[in-house]
Formats: C-alpha cells, structure tokens, sequence
C-alpha cells in the first residue's frame, strides 16, 4: 500500500518520495534521469515542498523560547513571561577631584552631568560623564574637592518627539542602538506654546500605578530598539496631543570601557582647568545588552521567582540580572552558619574585576535589588568573598621513548595544564576542586605520561595589622579535614610578654597518638631556639577549622605583607569544596554545620621566599621512567 | 536494412509544454526524442544552476566567451562530452565533432551516440552561439 511521507524536510529526501511515488505510474519513465523534463519538475516541486517545510518549521520554532533563533521572538516571548532583557551597560568609574580655584569667584564649585572625561584602552578613547551633579566649597588650601564622584561611559543624546492624537501611549521609538537603558529620562512639555515640563519615572510593574501615575516602561521592540511606552489613562497616565517628549539617554560602548583606570577633564569645569584626578575604583560594569541565550535562560526563572526574592536561585538571577559587575553570586541563610544567625540573609558575589565589590553596589543590590522583593524581616548581609589558595606538589612520570620534550619543557606543559584547569574550572564561587581532574587533564596532555602523584597545600593570607599590642583574632575554615601536624605560617616577628621573637605558627596535636579527628594547639615557635613560646590558637582536624586567639604581627618578613597559614589536607579529604556545607563524620568530635560559600579557590601563585618561609605554590618536577 | 521501430522505452514530458491537437493532453517525448531532449537540457544547463544539485550541467555557457580558438574548441569537446558520460546514462557516446566558425563567432557541435536498449546510431546537431 502506498505510503505518503511527510516528516521530510530535505530536498533531497522530498525528491527521493516524488520518485518513488512516480515510479509506480506507468505514464512516464524518465523520472529517474537527471536530464529529462520530468526530472526538473520534480525539482521544482521538491523544492517549493521544502521551502513550505522550512518555513513550517521556522514558525513552529520561533513560537517557543527553547527553540527560537531570531532575537526579536526571544525578546517578544520574555515579554510575555514579565521579563525585560537587560539593554547595552555602561561602565562606571569613582574618582576623587580635586579642583584648583583660579578663575572661580564665588565660594562654591557644582559639577554637573554635562563635565566629560576621556580615558583611553588599547588607542580606543572612551568618553565618560559625571553620573550626578554634585557641589563643593573651597577648603583652605584654595581647593574644591569633590570625593567618590561616579563616571559613567558613553554619549548622552536625546531625541524629542511631537505627540498627536493617534500616539499618546507610544511608543516612541529610540533612534539609537547601544543604549542604556537605566539613563533614560523623560521629560514632558506641555506644548510647543507652553513650555511647563514635568519628569516622568521609569517602572517596570503596575503595582501601585494608578490612572494619573506619570509614569514609563521600556521595552525592546522587534527591530532591537528600545521604545517607551506610556499609560492609557487606566494604568498610568496618557499623553496628550501636542505634548512635546524629550527622551534623554546615555549610547554606551559597553565592556569595552571596562579597566579604564585614567581620565583627562573634557574642557573645563566653570572656567576652572587645574584639575586633579585620583581614581577611587576603575571603570567596571560594561556590558553588552543581554545575549539571546541569557533571555532564554534567564526569562522562565524570572517567571517562576514572580519578581520575588524567596529562594537561594531567586536571589542569584536578580543580582545577576541588575549587577553586571557579578561574574558568580552565593547566597545561604544564616541558619547554615555556625553559629546559627536566623532570619538574615548572606550574600558573597564574586566581582569581575578587582576582589571586593564596592559599597556603593553593596547598597545598589540591597536597597534597590533585594529590598523591594525580600520577604519582611529578613536582613541582608553581605560577606566578601574569602579566597584559599590551593598549591600544589607534583612529580610526573613519563616515558622519554615516547616524546622529545626534555623534563623541563615537560613541567613547563604540566604547569599550564594545572593553571588552565584553575582557570576554567575554579577561581569563582561554588566551585569543587577534584584532585583526580588534575591527574586526568595531566594524563591526557601528552601521551609520553606515565603517571602523576600530587601533594596538596591549602593555604590562607590573612592581614593581620602590624602592631607591638592588639592581636588578631580568627576563625579560619579550611573546608576539609586538615592532616595533623602540617599547619605552617610564614615567618614574621612578634611580640610576646614584651620581647620580639622570630619564628612562626605551627600546630601541635593534643594527642599521644596522632589522630585525625582529634584537636590541636597553634604555637609560635622561636626560629632561633626552635622551641614552642607561647600558644596562639587552636586547630580542629577534622573539622578544617583553625582559630586563632590574639596573634600579634610587629614585622613581616621577606617583603610579605600578609600572614600565609599553609597546611595539607588529610589523604581522603583532598576535594575541596567551596557550594557544600559539610558536616563531622564523627560524631563524637561532630561540628556544626557551616557556611563557607564565600570562599574562592583559586591556585597559589606563591613563589620561593625563603625569608618568609614559603614554598612554592606551584612545584612540577617531571621524571622519566621505563619499565624494564 | 530494417529500420527499428521505436519501443517506448523512455517516456518524458515535452518541454515546451505544447497541447497534444487532439487529446489536449501535454505532449510527450519517446526513446530518441526523449534522450536528445535530455542531452539539450543537460548541456544548456549552467553548472551551479540548479538549488541542490550544484555540479549537474555543463560549461559551455562560460566557454562561449572565452577566445574562440582550438584550445577552447577542445575544451568544449571534454566539456560536452563529460556532461554526457555523468549524467546520462542511457546513452552510449561514440563521439563529439565541435567545429568552431570563426566568422560567426560560433560553434557546430554534433554528437553522435547510441540509445541503450534502442542500438540505433544516433546524432544530435546544435549551433552554439553566444548571444550578448
């Protein structure tokens, strides 16, 4: 019995069922030869089937967020999930001025939004505004000075546009890509005759939005420009015919204006060029608009958190959906802490660039991000990311028959194999290192590889301030189970009973017979009599926590300017992970479960200081071997 | 000598779609009528001409600007004569004349074959001449 087909999509397939189909008609025979008429028939039918299917198919892909390529169906099916995708970013700078008065005849001096600054990156000059108008009085050195003052990349254009009858919700179409969307302002006059503006405000709900709200939304349209859409007198108010818009806004290159650390006044400031600038934080936060595979990622779990922060993901995809400047967020409640904090929040976001994010967007994610949306009573805090840096020890074996690297080029290849493994797969938050990948990425870098054995060394910098009196003290989390005996500090000079010693930290296990779950005592140990002077902290083995009691630093050594405490992991305990809470194994020495989801690994880059008593953090050395 | 007659061994639409005067019907083209139908086609095909199935035709389209001389009239002859072999099956090739008019600007090809399963000698005479 005949079958029809129908599932194809291809020309060729398409071709192949019109012939099978013809070579059961007696009428014509030639359907099978290229050159015939009958063949070019078929050819236009397969192709006017195929472009049906394409076409078919295109439609059916473009109507679902999995599936749809072209952006603007992306964009149009968020919109219907409440989400709008995050436009172009524009980089921002804090710097301090200091302002010489020459020509100035008054005592104060404003900046204002209109003041620029060039920077230039790799021969590309990018020009930045200032953010707010501010005002500074001359001091007593003749100066203004203006402190934290915010820089914000890009242009700053606007467009007006007359409204007529038939357009007073919009939308009126911005005439310019790249813009940032969090600088558009907008600014009704009443008309051309009477020229009372007022201001109307950017919102993307309709909570709280009555018929007379002078409010604005924007939205991507299908061309991926922005449009601003106004009210209809129901929910927020209509223009009116005649009402003349000015929609300013900043066009921004995006990240390309990330890093840019030094700025040239524009022209002047009130007539005054005696400009000084000192950077507070460089230019970071660039970023383009929102890629098509973010929207699709991003969208459904906006919708599923309803702009709402309640969950560990809900907070994640709202800060990185309003802070460029996170490359990875961690959020756990303080009941997960030890000791247990309820009802607040903690937050550790891992800045693109630099270590630390600032105040300034501390309070950003706080006040605007989360407080609108978190449930009543719960108090946010933020905990700055807290890095470990992991050495390692290595010897590698290989067979010299098999490659004509010498053992020091060997090393060189092993060495950046471990760095690549660092940088793509750790060096942020949430992350777990495997001992075991190491040995599988240095086993597959070259077959010449035998074999691989590493000794890890866990290791913290803590900056302790210099002083002959006030000690520091500490809980260290080293997120797995430390072997005994193994602790080590670096070499630095203190205080103790009024005499400065020379030595270092070192852990002394409590019992007779070492054991691995039991505690210890820190000590400092003199390095010229070798031998423990006073107890400074304790150590839990088991546990990976280390505490220290009132350690008092009066000078580092070997140009140093942090304490380095290295120590090694027990022989099972060498996945280090920074997204889990872990728990004792044992109950009788069990700790409480505890948050350390700040914390980075990230490799120890330490070098030889035999001042300072460190080792390398990284330490190859490859050996030839040949089974006889 | 007896003349065959021909067997239907290869039916094919008539290309220029003409209405039979009787049956109203599109006309069809039987064994030789069909083949020469089918060599005229494949060799005024310009290759890249046709959506999926770039390599079907043949040159003689950007030949016919090339010099006219002995070298390109060689290059015709392969080029006829590939065509053929590829992508007809159902003829046998004995042989290409392309004899290039110099005055004209033009090329007399003749193409001489036999129709497998017909084994009537066959020949097919057509005037190349570019035409801008």
């Amino acid at each position: 019995m005949a079958e029809l087909n129908v599932t194809e999509l291809d020309f060729d397939t398409i071709k192949a069922n019109l012939r099978t189909y013809l070579a059961a008609q007696p009428e014509f025979t030639d359907y099978d030869f290229t050159g015939s008429a009958l063949s070019l028939l078929l050819d236009v039918l397969a192709y006017n089937t195929h472009y049906n299917a394409v076409l078919a198919n295109l439609q059916a892909n473009e109507m679902f967020i999995d599936t749809a390529i072209k952006r603007s169906s992306v964009v149009s099916l968020a919109k219907m999930l409440g989400y709008s995708p995050r436009s172009t970013t524009s980089a921002k700078a804090q710097v301090n001025l200091t302002v010489t008065k020459d020509v100035t005849s008054g005592s104060t001096l404003s900046i204002t939004p209109s003041v620029k600054f060039n920077a230039t990156i790799n021969n590309t000059s990018f020009t930045f505004n200032v953010n707010e108008s501010q005002t500074a009085t001359v001091d007593g050195n003749n100066e203004f000075v203006f402190t934290n003052v915010e820089l914000i990349e890009g242009i700053r254009l606007s467009n007006s546009f007359l409204i007529g009858a038939d357009n007073t919700s919009g939308p009126l179409i911005i005439p310019n890509n790249n813009v940032d969307t969090t600088t558009i302002e907008v600014d009704v006059q009443v008309s051309s005759s009477n020229l009372s503006s007022s201001t109307w405000t950017k919102t993307s709900s309709i909570v709280d939005i009555t018929s007379t709200s002078k409010v604005f939304w924007v939205e991507e349209n299908n061309q991926g420009q922005y449009q601003v859409v106004f009210g209809d007198d129901n929910v927020g108010a209509a223009l009116l015919a005649g009402n003349i818009v000015t929609i300013s806004y900043i066009v921004s290159e995006g990240a390309a204006a990330n890093g840019a650390r030094t700025f040239t006044l524009v022209g002047d400031i009130d007539g005054e060029t005696g400009v000084n600038i000192t950077i507070v934080s460089p230019a970071a936060g660039g970023a383009a608009s929102e890629s098509i595979d973010s929207v699709r990622f991003n969208a459904p779990k906006f919708n599923a958190n309803r702009n709402r922060a309640i969950t560990t993901e809900d907070y994640r995809t709202l800060i990185k959906q309003n802070l460029t400047k996170a490359r990875e967020v961690t959020v756990w409640g303080g009941e997960e802490n030890s000791p247990p904090v309820y009802g607040t929040v903690y937050i550790s976001i891992d800045p693109i660039s630099g270590s630390v994010l600032t105040e300034a967007d501390k309070n950003f994610v706080k006040e605007t991000v989360l407080r609108p949306r978190s449930v009543m009573s719960i108090k946010h805090e933020f905990v700055d990311p807290d890095y470990l840096y992991l050495g390692l020890e290595g010897v590698v074996n290989y067979n010299p028959k098999m490659t004509n690297l010498k053992a020091s080029d060997l090393s060189v290849l092993v060495e950046a194999e471990i760095q690549d493994y660092f940088d793509e797969e750790l060096g942020t938050l949430s992350k777990t290192f495997f001992l075991s990948r190491v040995s599988e990425r240095v086993k597959l870098l070259n077959t010449s590889v035998v074999s691989s054995l590493f000794k890890m060394r866990l290791q913290k910098r803590i900056a302790v301030g210099i002083s002959s009196t006030s000690g520091y003290t500490a809980i260290l989390n080293y997120l797995t189970a430390i072997d005994p005996e193994t602790v080590r500090s670096s070499n630095f000079i203190t205080s103790i009973n009024g005499l400065q010693y020379n030595g270092y930290l070192q852990d002394f296990s409590d019992d007779a017979v070492q054991s691995d779950t039991g505690h210890g005592t820190i000590k400092f140990i003199d390095r010229d009599t070798n031998t423990p002077v006073a107890t400074v902290g304790t150590v839990h083995y088991d546990g990976g926590i280390i505490r220290l009691n009132n350690v008092i630093v009066t000078e580092y050594l070997g140009n140093v300017n942090t304490l380095h405490l290295s120590l090694r992991p027990q022989p099972l305990y060498q996945n280090i992970t920074s997204g889990t809470v872990r728990t004792s194994d044992v109950e009788a020495f069990a700790v409480a479960a505890r948050a350390a989801k700040n914390t980075i690994i990230t490799l120890d880059d330490s070098e030889n200081n035999s001042a300072a008593g460190i080792a390398p953090g990284l330490l190859i050395s490859c050996r030839p071997f040949t089974q006889q | 000598m007896a003349i065959l007659t021909p067997n239907k061994l290869y039916k094919d639409l008539d290309v220029t779609f003409t209405a039979h005067p009787e049956t109203q019907d599109v006309l069809k083209k039987i064994d030789n009528n069909a083949i020469k139908q089918s060599l005229k086609l494949l060799l005024f095909t310009n290759i890249g001409e046709r959506l999926f199935q770039p390599d079907v035709g043949s040159k003689i389209y950007g030949l016919l600007f090339e010099p006219i001389d002995p070298i390109t009239t060689e290059v015709l002859k392969r080029s006829i004569e590939n065509t053929i072999e590829t992508y007809e099956p159902r003829v046998l090739l004995e042989g290409v004349d392309v004899v290039p008019n110099y005055d004209d600007n033009s090329y007399e090809v003749s193409i001489y074959f036999t129709v497998l399963g017909i084994n009537q000698p066959t020949s097919l005479t057509v005037t190349l001449e570019r035409l801008r």
